[in-house]
């Protein structure tokens, strides 16, 4: 049985975000990074049902912060990809590049 | 002037209604960038929009359940059966009605709760036993906390499908059923509103059943 599975769409920019924010990924800097690339307004609780779904499956891992109270003494949750979702993340890259080679350009455009 | 406090009824739902451990950081989430200048109606669309995700996936958690449920609630006609042949045997009925009244109705309907709870803890026993020996990741004692709960849901739905079906008889006086017009969707209804106790009931037993383990660091 092959034991690879790829991401999601919104998993993959998930992860991405995680990557790219580092120590200060959690739920708010993450939503902010992808309503800023999609453009549109993202629901937090998806955002975290996806962290959810990626730590289930160890592609990260996550630790509490302290509480603060511009928060409402609620702490954050830090989320950090793991050496699993960071292959996880080549090996979709390395599958969706290859596929990519093959998009035709839009009618009327020139490649 | 900026707002400090986000609406309380949508505050009051995300604390009570997000089910999973991650609702305070979540909550955290969403009180943080309503300080930070978002308005009223995106914290309760936000608010919303996490009520409905995690109801779906708890939804989705409990799918096998549900479904067994489903499955399980389907087989109710066959107990009654079986009991309406047992207390004709022994002439039951006939005993209870020779009570003096209310106590004959007392135990007409004590009886009856007590032959269909008989039917949702059964299911959810066969249920646990069939998960247990499947991957061992049952838990007998959450179902056994469930129990008492499933009795007051499964009476409750009764009370309900009983009341709907007051309702649709008063509507349809004088229309008898008639076989030759009898569509499909009439008799999925039917089916559906006359298994809907035991699929609330035995669904509430078996929503504790499988434990689900969440790491926290």
């Amino acid at each position: 049985m092959a034991d690879r599975s790829y991401l999601g769409e919104f998993e993959l920019m998930i992860l991405l975000a995680v990557i790219h924010l580092g120590d200060d990924a959690y739920g708010v800097p993450i939503s902010r990074e992808l309503e800023r690339h999609r453009d549109r307004d993202v629901s937090v609780g998806s955002v975290y049902a996806a962290l959810e779904r990626l730590e289930t499956k160890c592609l990260v891992s996550s630790s509490l912060g302290d509480p603060t109270p511009e928060r409402g003494g609620k702490a954050k949750r830090f989320f950090r990809i793991t050496k699993e979702g960071l292959r996880q993340v080549h090996e979709t890259r390395r599958v969706l590049s290859k596929l990519w080679l093959a998009l035709p350009a839009p009618k009327g455009e020139r490649t | 002037m900026t707002r400090t406090e986000p609406p309380s009824i949508p505050t009051w739902m995300l604390q009570h209604l997000t089910p999973g451990p991650r609702n305070q950081a979540l909550a955290g989430d969403l009180l943080e960038e309503f300080r930070g200048g978002r308005s009223d109606g995106w914290y309760r669309r936000q608010v919303f929009a996490a009520i409905a995700i995690g109801c779906l996936r708890s939804v989705f958690d409990h799918r096998i359940a549900l479904f067994f449920a489903a499955t399980w609630s389907m087989l109710s006609p066959l107990w009654e059966l079986i009991f309406v042949r047992l207390f004709r045997q022994n002439n039951f009925i006939g005993h209870i009605w020779r009570i003096p009244w209310p106590w004959s109705t007392a135990c007409s309907f004590g009886l009856s709760t007590a032959e269909d709870l008989l039917f949702v803890w059964i299911g959810a026993l066969v249920y646990v036993t069939l998960l247990a020996t499947a991957n061992g990741n049952a838990n007998f004692r959450q179902v056994g906390r469930r129990f008492v709960t499933s009795m007051v849901v499964f009476i409750v739905a009764s009370a309900c499908e009983f009341a709907l079906l007051i309702a649709i008889a008063t509507h349809s006086t004088g229309r008898g059923v008639d076989l030759r017009t009898l569509t499909l969707l009439d008799v999925i209804e039917n089916l559906a509103i006359t298994h809907f106790p035991y699929f609330v009931g035995t669904a509430c037993a078996l929503w504790g059943a499988t434990s689900k383990v969440v790491k926290t660091v």
